[in-house]
């Protein structure tokens, strides 16, 4: 039983950092209409610019500036690169984001060398905590807990803000957005870093989880993906859902099959709602 | 206010507007009619830079804005109310309106003045934008768009596929608008009611203008509408 709570949260929090992962993917692919497969890439960099800073700096400080980094990164693709292909076939788009995910896992390679490296969690929240009913790693449930604020403050910015609203607008109607005055290329460079910083804030979080790899952007971006078919295209409420069941799906199981479970499901789900769970009509339709 | 100069507009290779020229001045109410087909939605595409002009000019207050993007046309105060409304129904009825609110802001137009002129809107405010009647999504997509304060707005086909009693009160909003001193592009494909609330009319056929004059004479002189419209 107590072994079963243990691996319940652990799928719980890897569930809730996949979501954040997921949330980037889908908002961009919601609002673009475009595959970025260069986003498992961008998880990848906040956690390997986490890695650098902090030895320097400390978490706290790392944690921002790394998501600034990859943000800023996320705007430089979308602004050389990607804008080129919108409102043409999603396989340019898939195609152009493949490319340069391999690029930018190779700049990984030069900068920080093939073998991985660990991160330490940082000291206040090293060790573990009573629950009660078992002992669990303190660092994990700080990542639960910053992986859940992160989500609610999107869901914030996205339900409560009039930048929401237009961005949320712009996913259903892009041209009627542009002409009630509304920036149309300038909210699509913001969303695209927008989704970006989201990959690199769940990579600097899930970093000291696991040992950082130059492949780990590429693992990572197979369960956004699936994830996002299976909660839904463009969905918020779908990602983080999608999240749970792939962290649980996961982790309850430890052996030899579980890496098919979540994909099993994933094709039971589409059996039985094709959109995936809270999807709508979306591009991979057309 | 408005001056559309030879303007050529195609969809492909498929040539749509051949030459066309029309003017629009500051406070007129001006409707563009035409079967279907003729090419009036193709002309407020290309005034509001969704569909530009291929050749030809379309000035607005003195300005070329031919090949500006569709928020540079839509910032320099022109508004477009697109037929089908097209409301954003992921967004409630308050959030569509706040989508309509340029930068900046300023001008006579915002939430409050909204709800008092469409007190329906206020009663629906939480509502989303997917579950509202025909009426009532042409009452908020005319609303979104006076939210950006427009000086011309353009309205293409507002009383298409609602009921007689909602058309009359989408008339009763552009006469008000008319009133307010606002400039108005009204396209429709019948309507006589078109005709008794403009100024002066233009009919299209098939991509040119067979028709330029005073909207009440087209009224009145029913042997040529007939002609023209086939009405």
């Amino acid at each position: 039983m107590e072994l079963f709570l243990c691996y319940l949260t652990n799928g719980i929090v890897n569930g809730l950092i996949y979501a954040v992962v997921a949330l980037g993917f889908t908002l961009i692919l919601g609002v673009m209409q475009v595959i970025n497969f260069s986003h498992g890439l961008l998880f990848a960099f906040g956690a390997y610019f986490s890695f650098s800073l902090m030895k320097y700096v400390g978490f706290w400080i790392a944690l921002p500036i790394s998501c600034f980094f990859v943000g800023v990164m996320g705007i430089l693709i979308e602004r050389l690169a990607v804008r080129r292909v919108y409102g043409k076939n999603p396989l340019f788009g898939l195609l152009l984001t493949f490319g340069i995910a391999m690029a930018l896992e190779e700049v990984i390679r030069m900068v920080w060398g093939k073998p991985g490296h660990s991160v330490t969690a940082p000291d206040f929240i090293a060790g573990v905590v009573n629950l009660g009913i078992m002992y669990y790693s303190k660092y994990r449930l700080f990542l639960a807990g910053l992986s859940a604020l992160v989500i609610l403050l999107v869901w914030i910015f996205l339900e409560r803000t009039p930048y929401g609203a237009i961005i949320k607008a712009g996913a259903h109607d892009s041209e009627m957005v542009m002409a009630l005055g509304k920036n149309l290329p300038k909210m699509r460079t913001l969303v695209f870093g927008l989704g970006a910083a989201l990959a690199g804030v769940a990579g600097v979080i899930a970093a000291p989880i696991h040992s950082i790899r130059p492949v780990m952007g590429t693992y990572v971006l197979m369960p956004a993906f699936v994830i996002v078919v299976l909660g839904g295209i463009g969905s918020f409420w779908g990602s983080i859902i999608g999240g749970l069941i792939f962290g649980i799906s996961t982790s309850l199981y430890p052996g030899r099959f579980t890496d098919i479970i979540p994909y099993v499901l994933m094709a039971l789900i589409l059996l039985w709602r094709p959109r995936g769970l809270m999807g709508e009509k979306s591009i991979l339709e057309v | 206010m408005l001056t559309v100069e030879k303007v050529n507009t195609f969809y492909g290779e498929a040539h749509i507007l051949f030459d066309m020229s029309l003017q629009i001045n500051e406070g007129e109410t001006v409707c563009l009619l035409g079967r279907n087909g003729a090419g009036k939605t193709t002309l407020v595409r290309s005034i509001m830079g969704l569909t530009p002009a291929k050749s030809g000019s379309i000035i607005f207050k003195g300005e070329d804005i031919t090949h500006e993007p569709p928020y540079e046309i839509a910032k320099r105060g022109i508004g477009f109310v697109a037929d089908s409304r097209r409301i954003f129904p992921n967004l409630s009825v308050r959030r569509n309106l706040e989508v309509g609110r340029k930068e900046g802001g300023g001008g006579h137009w915002d939430l409050e003045a909204i709800y008092g002129h469409f007190p329906q809107l206020k009663g629906l405010e939480r509502h989303s934008g997917e579950y509202l009647s025909g009426g009532e999504q042409q009452m908020l997509a005319i609303a979104r768009t006076l939210m950006g304060n427009p000086e011309l707005i353009l309205l293409d086909e507002p009383s298409e596929g609602l009921a007689p009693f909602m058309v009359m009160e989408v008339m009763k909003i552009i006469k008000e608008l008319k009133e307010s001193g606002m400039s108005i592009l009204l396209v429709e494909q019948y309507s006589t009611l078109a005709l008794e609330v403009s100024d002066r009319s233009y009919v299209l056929d098939r991509g040119h203008i067979v028709y330029a004059g005073g909207a009440k004479e087209l009224y009145e002189n029913r042997d040529l509408r007939e002609k023209l419209l086939g009405i």
